[in-house]
């Protein structure tokens, strides 16, 4: 990815990665909760850090 | 013995695993739903291979989370067997009754080859009396076992790896480890040794009319004590 930006001229690119968004969809929300959503499913701690914000 | 042989939407190694349990070691074997809540009247588990719900958010994550696997973990902490193939083993590993987890091949190939695989423990039910190095076919994707480096420690100081890939010969081979694994990992045990976690298959190799048959020797783990 890093190396085809780079082909593309854009030589500033130092480095590139790939994540998972998960869009998640609350009658109410719960940061708490998220949080338990977080740990329990959908993120593996072996392999996976995790962080999320709330939007309105 | 009598078998449950798990079904998740997108198993598809339930088959062969039940035609292996029924046809190749002559016991009883069911098919047991994801809906379902009790394994009562079973002595020994099969979490089958395939692509549970579709390898979705991470492979075994989903299939991990449902209601059957809360009756396989208390049958496990009862001291029963209970073997995950494939994408069972990425959902035992999912649902912490294993340590780690198995990422997408160091290579990024689907690989579908038949592997050696050294058997590291000796005292376990699902290695006592078998060959030290057998034959077993492998057909997967997201095979390459790692963990954290103290999860790793540990399977090492409480002798938890039960096989490594290995030359035919059974020596220490880069080129065997195919998926890359760490520490050319092919399976795990728990501590207690009753939980059984591998990608290679052996249900797919327990048929004694087949040049070989090794996978047999594993799935009589699921009698032994």
């Amino acid at each position: 990815m890093a190396d085809s930006l780079k082909k593309l001229g854009y030589a500033e690119v130092e480095g590139a990665r790939i994540g998972k968004l998960i869009e998640l969809e609350v009658q109410e929300y719960s940061e708490e909760r998220v949080k338990q959503m977080c740990d329990r499913l959908l993120a593996n701690p072996v392999i996976e850090d995790y962080r999320f914000e709330a939007v309105e | 013995m009598r078998a449950a042989v798990l079904q998740f939407p997108g198993s598809n190694c339930d088959q062969d695993a039940l035609f292996a349990l029924r046809n190749d070691m002559g016991a009883a074997a069911e098919y047991v739903w994801h809906d379902e809540t009790s394994l009562k009247g079973f002595t020994a588990v099969f979490v089958p291979g395939g692509f549970s719900y579709g390898d979705y958010l991470r492979s075994g994550a989903i299939a991990a989370r449902s209601p059957i696997m809360e009756a396989v973990k208390e049958f496990a902490e009862s001291g029963q067997p209970v073997i995950g193939v494939c994408n069972g083993f990425q959902i035992l590993c999912e649902a912490g009754l294993l340590p780690g987890v198995l990422m997408p091949n160091r290579d990024q190939k689907f690989i579908c080859q038949d592997v050696f695989l050294r058997k590291e423990i000796s005292d376990s039910r699902w290695t006592r009396g078998s060959q030290k190095v057998l034959r077993i076919p492998m057909a997967h994707g997201e095979g390459r076992y790692t963990a954290s480096e103290e999860q790793l420690e540990e399977l090492k100081a409480k002798n938890l790896i039960a096989f490594r890939y290995t030359s035919a010969a059974g020596d220490d081979d880069p080129e065997a480890n195919v998926n890359g694994s760490t520490n050319a990992i092919a399976g795990i045990i728990n501590e207690r040794g009753n939980v059984l976690g591998m990608m290679p298959h052996p249900e797919r190799a327990a048929n004694p009319r087949f040049a070989y048959g090794d996978g047999l020797q594993i799935l009589q783990g699921l009698t032994s004590e």
